[in-house]
């Protein structure tokens, strides 16, 4: 046995688009290109351990299923090659080779022989089969007359049985009720703790998170980053966040500065443990926000700030009036700090908003972001911040 | 060749479910479920009687070697459904098959075998009706039966490579399979099946020369009708036209497999 169980080296698939069928006749008989290439994975080089369970993310189109497939076998790679070493099952894009005509019971049958068994072993099986199924009476009518959560517990069930040693699982466990998920997984975990190898893909991130031993993210057909869970899910959700911010920046925003400045921030800084703040911070670290900014007219100034995560989310916001601070009075050049100790925040990329206000808080004289600062967690939380809590039993 | 084997074989669990739902899949959710099977066959048969002998009362001696055109329609009829359905359906496989081909690997040779096993099951089943119908008739010939293996041969390895090579360039090109039907047509009816061989102007008798089932419904007929050995020289050229077909559609088959899985 290798070590082993599903290992690429330079693995690409492309697929040729034509406009027309008859651009690829063309094509076969002229020998000239006609063709536009997809490139729809790689180059990819991996190797998945026997026994390791690999999560795979990425947005739609990213070749998460066409790298799923190529380990299948069912399409071939353009260039590279991808050795599997095992007997592999797979529930590929919500469902296996399900004859709609036929019986729950005789798609079993037909599917078992697909994945190499006989009849006697399929029959084996059935039972069991048929108990993790759970689908009643519609067992033994037409795959036609099943909801879509039917049809995904026969094929998860039919793929959990017949003793494969690496399973590919693309999207499914999002279907069906939260029971049905729960013994899906449970399954699962037993699968895992047998030695199975499992390829994962989903969007469900939490579930990636928690199954896992290691992810890749894909994107654009490439990896993007590979390793350890938190450290590859923790990037890709920043990556989608910042992508959600763009695009909600895209969008006209109501301009809310006055005309005539009254006040202006100058600069944002970031101090943590008495360093300057780089690119990231550690959770629990203390961390100071110091700011640099002018008042122009003869006037009151209250500093406010907020806490977003990239992709927009106020994690908290607080102002000094709120606190009954007295207001900096212009003119002149002013310098406020704001100290956050023990920094609760988890894993994750943010960035401080300052804002210079009115003693109604509603006209905004200024307001600057500071540069987005990534925040390290040791611990394997979830969330946006650590909240203070107690256990016990 | 040997590959093809070795692929069948390993596929053999693979064939037998095919085939079983395939058959199956022909009666599923009728009421008379396998019945159907043999009904058609009996129906198509009696109406072919029916429609030859009793309302065009069509009766001939010169050449046929019966004077029932009935026994003389069925022996090429029956040998040429067999041919026309499975290479039809043989074409199409592929693409009737995506949903599994695209989700499972497995050698998908075994769609084509499919196709053939099944189509024989219900050639046999014509057959068994047939040679009643001469038993019935005091016609039955048993000396020359065992010979009927080598027309079967010949049409096995035709409709292997005609599925293979077509069906592999009809996932590209889906013409194929509409086309097929047509040109199936065309071949039912420059072939003398539902007329007489002498029915020809001898001007036209060049097409019998080139057209390959003019020789296999001939020694259908040789072996079931006449009763005599058939002429070794009049299946050479069908027999060395199935095997280069057969070795032609393989190849493309094998040049083209990984492609088609592609645009599936």
């Amino acid at each position: 046995m290798k070590h082993f169980a599903v290992k690429t080296e330079g693995l690409i698939k492309e697929y040729h688009l034509y406009d027309h069928p008859l651009e690829r006749l063309k094509e076969l008989f002229l020998k000239t290109a006609r063709h536009r290439v997809f490139s729809a994975l790689g180059p990819l080089d991996i190797e998945v351990r026997r026994g390791e369970t690999l999560g795979i993310v990425g947005e739609n189109g990213a070749g998460k299923s066409t790298f799923l497939k190529l380990v299948a076998g069912v399409i071939g790679p353009s260039a590279g090659t991808i050795a599997v070493d095992g007997k592999i099952s797979s529930i590929l894009e919500l469902g296996t080779g399900f004859n709609p005509e036929f019986t729950g019971k005789e798609n079993v049958y037909l599917n078992g022989a697909l994945y190499g068994l006989s009849a006697d072993e399929v029959n084996k099986r059935m039972e069991k089969i048929m108990k993790f199924a759970d689908i009643g009476e519609f067992f033994d009518m037409p795959v036609k007359t099943y909801s879509s959560g039917m049809y995904m517990r026969l094929a998860f069930s039919l793929a959990v049985h017949i003793d494969a040693d690496i399973i590919l699982i693309d999207e499914v466990l999002a279907v069906g009720d939260g029971a049905y998920e729960k013994k899906c997984i449970d399954r699962i975990w037993d699968l895992k703790r047998n030695g199975i190898t499992l390829l994962y893909c989903s969007h469900s991130l939490y579930t990636v998170a928690n199954f896992c031993d290691r992810v890749m993210w894909l994107k654009e057909g490439r990896v993007q980053g590979i390793g350890g869970t938190k450290e590859v899910i923790s990037k890709y959700e920043d990556y989608l966040r910042e992508k959600e911010r763009l695009e909600q920046l895209e969008k006209p925003v109501v301009s809310t500065s006055a005309e005539k400045k009254v006040a202006q921030v100058q600069d944002v800084r970031l101090v943590a443990d008495g360093k300057p703040v780089e690119i990231s911070v550690q959770h629990s670290s203390d961390l100071e926000v110091i700011v640099d900014f002018e008042i122009l007219e003869d006037t009151d100034v209250y500093v406010g700030f907020a806490v977003d995560r990239n992709d927009g989310l106020c994690c908290y916001a607080d102002s000094m009036q709120k606190r009954g601070i007295k207001p900096f009075h212009g003119p002149g050049h002013e310098r406020v700090s704001i100290l956050f100790k023990n920094l609760p925040l988890l894993c994750g990329a943010y960035k401080f908003v300052i804002f210079l206000l009115d003693e109604t808080g509603i006209c905004l004289f200024d307001r600057k972001e500071s540069t987005i600062v990534k925040v390290n967690t040791v611990e394997k939380e979830w969330g946006v911040c650590y909240i203070d809590h107690e256990w016990e039993r | 060749m040997k590959a093809l084997l070795l692929n069948v074989f390993s596929g053999r669990y693979i064939l037998k479910t095919m085939v079983i739902k395939d058959i199956k899949m022909r009666y599923t959710g009728s009421i008379f479920g396998p019945l159907w099977l043999i009904a058609t066959p009996l129906y198509q048969i009696i109406l072919y009687t029916f429609v030859f002998s009793w309302i065009l009362k069509i009766r001939f001696t010169e050449g046929s070697g019966t004077s029932s055109f009935v026994v003389y329609l069925l022996a090429g009829l029956i040998p040429w459904l067999f041919f026309s359905e499975a290479t039809a359906r043989g074409i199409s496989t592929f693409i009737d098959n995506a949903h599994i081909i695209k989700k499972v690997k497995f050698p998908i040779e075994i769609c084509v075998i499919t196709v053939v096993v099944s189509s024989t099951v219900t050639f046999f089943i014509y057959t068994f009706f047939y040679l009643a119908m001469l038993l019935f008739m005091g016609l039955l010939k048993l000396n020359t039966f065992p010979l009927l293996i080598v027309p079967f041969a010949i049409q096995v390895l035709l409709i292997l490579g005609l599925s293979l090579g077509l069906g592999s360039i009809a996932v590209f090109f889906r013409d194929i399979t509409q086309a097929t039907g047509m040109i199936l047509n065309l071949i039912f009816f420059v072939t003398p099946i539902v007329y007489p061989s002498t029915a020809i102007p001898e001007s036209l008798r060049w097409c019998f020369v080139i057209n390959p089932f003019y020789s296999i419904v001939e020694t259908y007929r040789d072996i079931l009708v006449r009763g005599k050995v058939p002429d070794a020289l009049s299946i050479i050229y069908p027999s060395i036209l199935a095997l280069v077909i057969f070795i032609v559609g393989y190849y493309i088959f094998n040049k083209t497999k990984e492609a088609f899985k592609d645009i599936l």
